[in-house]
């Protein structure tokens, strides 16, 4: 299961949920208003389906959507947390 | 070295660090261009020749003369007495410091200068029902308030425009920072030609009164402060010339009594008899408030009588003590000269009366029995109509004649063409409203008359159609 | 008080000067001029019999958090003390529905005085049980819905452990009763705005100048642009009759859309710029929404701060709750599509319908607030249908001409809602909705303003609002580009900005004046 938690493995998800993104670089996808709330509630739903594990209301913060990097941390923690 | 690139930057960002020095200077240029456009704006468009102008620079150059009588209040109140008339009948000497518009507080500060510096003895304080009733004088108090400054000492000017920035009516609205552009008050039309004649005018060497003569068009002056207008009031457009059009019908505000209040104490504190008058008026501008006009006024009536003071509604006068001509009226709320030189003689029977010690109140009818006042009117005083469209499309047009109670009253509807033919579309009934043919262009003409008359009409008005 | 008055700027000057005085002894207690000046304000002007209910809010949202932290060291402590895992777990699973007791509690307080003082009576009334929506005679302390959506914010990030709760009451009552916020807003979060209010400021670190300017817009729009146009709003809409054109509603709201941004984002630039003054930047509140290109973009940039509440605190933890996501992962057999939008959809009706109770209890701001709701949900769920659709008629949705359709298709359906919204008989919004597309008849506009009581010259005097429209046109293009507009025109040479000003100023002049007198025909009226 660790083995799929990769970056690489995160921003194919983004992609899926919505295209033409910088993924890799940007780190302000929220505060830049790249990810409306739709598409952040599209990534839970996603990342629910891809690592099961729930994002709880607490969680989605912008601190955890800006960037790519952050998504995967706070999935690694959630899983943890899980664990 | 900076690059001219680097400076428009820093020009562009606006926060670069300037000197302070320069700051000041900039701020001081700023402030110093608001000033003069101020200055100039008031030139140019602040109203010279006002009726406020032209009542102080008259006040201020009869200050050797006697004066024991002053009258105060609004315009109905500057157009209904004639102090020459007054003074004819009763030996008085009676200056008007009425001005168009004058809100309770500023007839406040004019009773005040009056005693001050005349100790009067007697303050005719005229009002209609609008002036317990309306509150937003702003460009009156502030064309009053320039007014008296004009003749004041630097010092004594600051503090009474001061006085009027930190006033109730001001002090928490935004008028209390737009007054410092007064321009913005009082100001002539916003056109090229009244802007270039009102800056003529000032700089032509006309006094204030001079001009007033010039851009008041019909108005004449006739000394002791009073000026009146002879034109004489259109029925027919009664609809548009009814306060309650003009401002809406609300209650009389207790801060306004509370204004009254304060005049009559001011009063009392120094022995000066007030008088408190409410002018008059067609009896369609009373009777268009209903019930409302005996309900408010005789609130009205009591704060009065409760301070000592005395209190005559010229519209509830008697018709021996006096009654008005259909041509004594300008308009909806005031008297023509001639209409005025005609009440001013039967004030000064009242003011006879209640100098002889005689009760007054008797010379009217009360507020109590307003079923007596309304029986009272034999007349047609005004006839107003509105068109509004039925549930299949067509126009309805409904009158309503101003009358007294025991008047019966009978209508006839003409259609006026473009090219003023008429034709009948309902002749004379008792019905007041009518359905005007489907097509139809023009106007309708609406005429009424009391049931026996042969008249081709008492009253009419003209109510145009929806295209 | 009027925020443009010669006592707000009293107001403004004493406590600025006693603020800055305070500074240059301890920056530490400068917060507490603050508090004074908020207080005093409240008092000046709402009613100060009001007050309580503000230090009601104030308390239960200061003691909530306390409680709370209190509860996570004890909880803390007994799972130090369990015995083995199991028993750890079932200490936290214990304090945690005790926590969540605390957190409801505490929410039924805050919205309980706010529904009980802003709905009930409206509740009877449409009920058929009081006389009027004002019958109990409840005063409506001024900002209660802000002030306690703010606390609310508060309370429930506390909750979810994103700061260290305030200890002191009174720098939380200084949070919640800061005076720039309390007449229209922004919602601030503590986050944000608490540290600032907190931390010391000295007056050489104040953009005086820009905040002037700001101020200066903000009265621009109110007066110019809002004020001038309400009575004629008010004169349309007061007496709708069934065969009113489509024409004179269509005018009607127009205005409304110019009256309600002008009034709104003028009067928060307004606070904005007054609380910059002291060194504390608000939340922004407005993004120039009329540029927006969907429905859902304009609920991004109009009373922004509103819309991040709801995202936050009803949007999320909804949308993601556990009959959510069920319902999510049966709509995702019907299509992938359907199942990841369909609980972000009716979360957002969600949304929308307490966005039009926060309005009021009134029918017609339910209705204003579901049309929002239905109009961005549809456009979610229809999003791959539209997406083909402009492939198949190859439309290029990058280009300048399509977002400008975006934005003018935006304005449009943003006005119809204004529809309801503006138009206070739900029925009347339906029939002035129908006539706009089968009465339109324009000849009957002038006639039927006229005899709505609209004065010829009130028309006229629109072009001073015209002007102040256009001005704010440009400002908010430039904005839009990224431009700053402020610091061009303070970079311009001091000669030109004087001018400037005193344009500004002269139709704010003028306009405060018309806006007072020429409803009575009195703008030209010799004194």
């Amino acid at each position: 299961m660790d083995d799929d938690l990769t970056l690489d493995h995160m921003i194919e998800l983004l992609e899926d949920v919505k295209g033409n993104v910088d993924y890799e670089n940007c780190t302000t996808l929220v505060d830049d208003r790249v990810l409306d709330s739709f598409d952040i509630l599209s990534i839970i739903s996603s990342i629910n389906d891809e690592f099961d594990v729930s994002v709880p209301a607490k969680d989605i913060v912008p601190d955890n959507f800006n960037s790519a990097q952050a998504m995967l941390d706070m999935v690694k923690r959630l899983v943890d947390e899980e664990g | 070295m900076r690059t001219s690139k680097e400076r428009r930057a820093d020009a562009a960002s606006g926060g670069a660090p300037r000197s302070w020095r320069r700051r000041i200077v900039e701020t001081i240029v700023v402030i110093g261009i608001i000033v003069a456009f101020d200055v100039v704006c008031s030139f140019a468009l602040e109203q010279y020749g006002s009726l406020s102008s032209v009542m102080w620079s008259e006040y201020r150059a009869s200050a050797g003369e006697n004066i024991d009588t002053v009258v105060v209040g609004s315009s109905t109140a500057q157009r209904s007495f004639d102090p020459s008339v007054l003074d004819n009948a009763l030996g008085t000497s009676t200056f008007s410091m009425a001005t168009p518009a004058q809100p309770l507080d500023d007839s406040y500060t004019a009773v005040e200068q009056a005693i001050k510096d005349h100790h009067v003895r007697r303050v005719i304080l005229g009002v209609d029902y609008e002036s317990l009733s309306y509150e937003n004088w702003s460009g009156s108090h502030v064309a009053f308030a320039r007014a008296k400054m004009d003749g004041e000492p630097f010092s004594q000017a600051v503090a009474d425009y001061w006085k009027l920035l930190v006033s109730p009516s001001f002090m928490r609205r935004a008028d209390s920072l737009c007054a410092l552009f007064p321009w913005g008050y009082n100001h002539v039309k916003l056109n090229r030609e009244s802007i270039v004649a009102n800056v003529r005018e000032r700089m032509s060497g006309d006094n204030v009164l001079e001009a007033a003569k010039v851009v008041n068009g019909g108005w004449t002056y006739y000394g002791r402060g009073y000026g009146n207008y002879d034109s004489v009031i259109d029925y027919s457009r009664a609809r548009e010339d009814t306060s309650v059009s003009i401002h809406g019908l609300d209650d009389f505000k207790q801060t306004l009594l509370d204004q009254m209040t304060a005049i009559a104490q001011l009063c009392n504190e120094n022995g000066v008899q007030l008088v408190v008058v409410v002018t008059p008026r067609p009896a369609f501008n009373v009777l268009v408030y209903g019930e409302k006009y005996p309900e408010q006024m005789s609130r009205l009536q009591q704060m009065v009588e409760a301070e000592g003071a005395t209190f005559v509604d010229a519209n509830m006068l008697h018709a021996e003590t006096y009654s008005p001509q259909d041509g004594d009226f300008a308009d909806g709320e005031h008297l023509n000269y001639a209409g005025a030189t005609r009440f001013s003689q039967a004030f000064a029977g009242v003011l006879q009366a209640l100098d002889a010690g005689q009760d007054v109140e008797s010379f009217s009818y009360s507020y109590n029995d307003w079923d007596q006042y309304l029986a009272s009117i034999h007349q047609i005083s005004a006839v107003v109509s509105r068109v509004d469209k039925a549930d299949n499309g067509d126009a309805v047009v409904s009158a309503q004649a101003y009358t007294g109670t025991d008047v019966q009253v009978e209508y006839r509807f003409l259609l006026v063409g473009k090219d003023h033919s008429t034709t009948v579309i309902q002749d004379w009934s008792s019905s007041d409203s009518c359905d005007v043919p489907r097509g139809s262009h023009g106007d309708v003409m609406v005429c009424t008359r009391q049931v026996g008359s042969t008249a081709d009409y008492d009253r009419f008005c003209m109510q145009g159609l929806p295209h | 008080m009027d925020l443009l008055s010669l006592s707000f700027v009293l107001f403004l000057a004493v406590s600025l000067a006693a603020y800055y005085l305070v500074g240059r002894f301890s920056q530490r207690a400068q917060w507490v001029v603050l508090l004074a000046a908020s207080l005093a304000f409240y008092c000046l002007v709402g009613r100060w019999q009001t007050l309580a209910y503000m230090l009601a809010c104030a308390a239960v949202t200061w003691a909530a958090p306390l409680a709370l932290a209190r509860m996570d060291a004890r909880c803390k402590e007994e799972r130090a003390a369990a015995p083995g895992r199991a028993a750890r777990r079932a200490a936290k699973a214990a304090w945690a529905g005790r926590r969540r007791a605390v957190l409801v509690a505490a929410l039924l307080a805050c919205f309980g005085i706010l529904a009980y003082l802003k709905y009930w009576n409206v509740l009877l009334y449409e009920v058929g049980l009081a006389a009027s929506p004002a019958s109990l005679g409840l005063l409506l302390p001024l900002g209660i819905s802000f002030y306690t959506f703010q606390s609310v914010s508060y309370l429930v990030d506390a909750y979810n452990g994103r700061f260290e709760p305030q200890r002191n009451f009174l720098k939380h009552l200084l949070f919640v009763s800061w005076f720039p916020q309390v007449i229209q807003g922004p919602i601030n979060r503590y986050a944000d705005l608490g540290p600032q209010l907190l931390e010391g400021h000295s007056a050489k670190d104040v953009p005086v100048r820009r905040s002037l300017l700001r101020f200066g817009y903000g009265a621009l729009k109110k007066y110019a642009i809002a004020n001038m146009l309400v009575g004629t709003i008010d004169q349309i809409f007061s007496n709708v009759t069934p065969d009113i054109p489509g024409s004179v509603v269509v005018f009607g709201i127009l205005l409304y859309s110019a009256q309600q941004y002008g009034d709104f984002s003028g009067g928060i630039d307004m606070v904005e710029a007054a609380s910059s003054l002291f060194g504390v930047r608000m939340a922004e509140n407005f993004r120039r929404p009329y540029f927006s290109v969907s429905l859902a973009d304009f609920w991004r940039r109009w009373h922004i701060t509103l819309g991040t509440w709801m995202r936050d605190y009803v949007f999320f933890p909804f949308a993601v709750s556990r009959p959510m996501r069920a319902l999510g992962a049966r709509a995702s057999r019907l299509g992938e599509h359907l199942g990841r939008t369909l609980p972000a959809c009716v979360a957002n009706l969600l949304v929308f319908l307490i966005v039009g109770l926060w309005h009021g209890a009134e029918p017609h701001y339910v209705a204003w607030g579901l049309y929002n709701g239905l109009v961005i949900a549809l456009a979610d769920l229809l999003a791959p249908a539209f997406r083909r659709a402009n492939e198949a008629l190859r439309v290029d949705t990058g280009s300048r001409a399509h977002r400008v359709f975006c934005v003018v298709r935006t304005f449009l359906v943003v006005n119809v809602g204004w529809y309801f919204d503006r138009i206070y008989d739900f029925g009347d919004s339906l029939l002035c909705l129908r006539n706009t597309f089968t009465n339109f008849a324009p000849q009957q506009f002038s006639l039927w303003l006229s005899q709505a009581g609209v004065h010829g010259s009130a028309i006229k005097f629109m072009g001073f609002t015209a002007v102040a429209c256009l001005i704010v046109f440009i400002v908010s293009l430039a904005q839009e580009r990224g431009v700053d507009v402020d610091g061009r025109i303070l970079g311009w040479n001091c000669v030109l900005r004087g001018l400037f000003y005193c344009m500004v100023i002269g139709l704010i002049v003028v306009t405060s004046y018309i806006t007072q007198n020429a409803a009575g025909g009195f703008m030209y009226a010799n004194f």
